[in-house]
């Protein structure tokens, strides 16, 4: 067979392969344990999470497109599960956010800021996943429908349009603080584990 | 007719789901009877969603909240119609089908073709560790609940289990590319199997686009 140039290597792949295994496995265990005890934006929270270990990966393939290729071994992973609609969802979801993380290392260097501005928009992106899934299912007239919905709830409750608005702005904000904080974890996880593997490097 | 290949369910499944974006009205009557009619003649268990009561209920609920409140909600005539979410269903059949016809290894396949260089290897690779790193979490979290959990220092805990998990999944990492490049393995060399346009596709790709276009184009 002709040899084809390849961009990864070996290590790259299986690095690449470990990391999307680990959101796998995270979104199994600690997504079934969220969603049974009903905590309030688990989805956010396994977002974060999730990103945070894309993020840990990038450190380890520090190259172009790892971070959206282990968003891409997470998403397909999925498909494990035989429930075709909210597969596909979870998974155009979870390629978005790699997409969106990956633009952000990509132009920004690698430091904590970075990787708290990369987390913190990726998580953002479930805020606004909803909106798109109900545009592809039911056409613009829903999202047209969701605004005036919005208005008339709010001038019916007695509160100004501006309220609920600043109740979103609010909800974003918590989307974008939980995504930080896993963006912190994951510049910090990542650091620890480069010094418990490589220590005579710190030399 | 047989079987298509996984491009072949790709390109029907895309058109159909175009036709469905696209058509209005009684149209997406149409387009969802193709869909049931495909799925019925290639992979009939892909209907399972229609057995899910949480589907129906969901419907229901939107449909007839959209009825009921519409002074409120000043939906679109396209909406207040219900033909909509006859869309909405034949989405949820059409990514069913996808689904349930496109294996786990055809799509990576799929994607390699498109581009995506490596994503099998990795693949296969997140496929094998998988049940090793459920049980590396498993038995993490265990000690680390033994020693107070997430009671005291919440986020000391979460740092130690995630550096614990990937730790030792470096290390596991570092022996299976030690492993494959000691055998020569090179996922660039490796021989994978064509991903080809077949016949039986592009026939099956035909009567999509005939059926959408009909039914798009009839008066």
């Amino acid at each position: 067979m002709e040899k084809q140039t390849l961009r990864w290597t070996v290590r790259d792949l299986v690095y690449i392969g470990l990391f999307g295994a680990l959101w796998g496995a995270m979104e199994m265990t600690l997504g079934d344990v969220l969603h049974a005890i009903r905590l309030p934006f688990s989805g956010t929270v396994l977002t974060a999470l999730g990103i945070a270990i894309a993020l840990v990966g990038r450190r380890f393939i520090p190259k172009r497109g790892s971070v959206f290729m282990i968003a891409l071994v997470a998403g397909l992973l999925k498909f494990l599960s035989p429930s075709g609609m909210s597969v596909l969802r979870v998974f155009i979801s979870i390629v978005i956010e790699g997409t969106i993380a990956e633009a952000v290392v990509n132009l920004l260097p690698p430091r904590r800021a970075t990787w708290l501005l990369a987390d913190a928009l990726a998580t953002l992106w479930t805020l606004f996943h909803p909106v798109l899934i109900s545009g592809l299912l039911l056409g613009a007239g829903a999202v047209e429908m969701f605004v005036v919905t919005v208005e008339r709830g709010a001038r019916t409750l007695g509160m100004s349009p501006d309220s609920v608005i600043v109740v979103l702005a609010l909800v974003a904000l918590i989307n974008l603080a939980v995504g930080a904080l896993g963006g912190w974890l994951s510049w910090e996880v990542g650091g620890i584990v480069e010094q418990r593997l490589h220590p005579a490097e710190e030399d | 007719m047989r079987r298509m290949g996984s491009l072949g369910y790709t390109l029907v499944v895309f058109t159909l789901l175009i036709g469905a974006v696209l058509a209005q009205g009684w149209r997406s009557a149409g387009i969802l009877c193709a869909t049931v009619a495909l799925i019925l003649w290639l992979q009939p268990t892909a209907l399972a969603p229609l057995r899910s009561w949480r589907m129906w209920f969901m419907f229901a609920l939107v449909g007839g909240s959209v009825w009921l409140l519409r002074p409120i909600l000043q939906p679109t005539d396209e909406l207040l119609s219900g033909w909509v979410l006859l869309r909405g269903l034949t989405i949820v059949l059409l990514l069913s089908f996808y689904v349930q016809s496109v294996g786990l290894g055809e799509l990576a396949l799929l994607l390699e073709r498109l581009g995506v260089q490596g994503l099998g290897f990795a693949l296969g690779v997140a496929l094998n560790m998988l049940p090793l790193l459920l049980e590396s979490l498993r038995n993490t979290w265990a000690a680390l609940r033994m020693r107070g959990g997430l009671r005291r220092r919440r986020w000391q805990t979460l740092q130690r289990l995630l550096v614990t998990v990937l730790a030792n999944g470096l290390r596991r990492a570092d022996e299976i590319t030690a492993a494959a490049e000691a055998r020569g393995y090179h996922p660039a060399r490796a021989a994978r199997a064509e991903v080809r346009l077949q016949r039986v596709d592009l026939l099956w790709e035909l009567v999509a686009v005939t059926s959408v276009g009909v039914l798009l184009l009839l008066p």
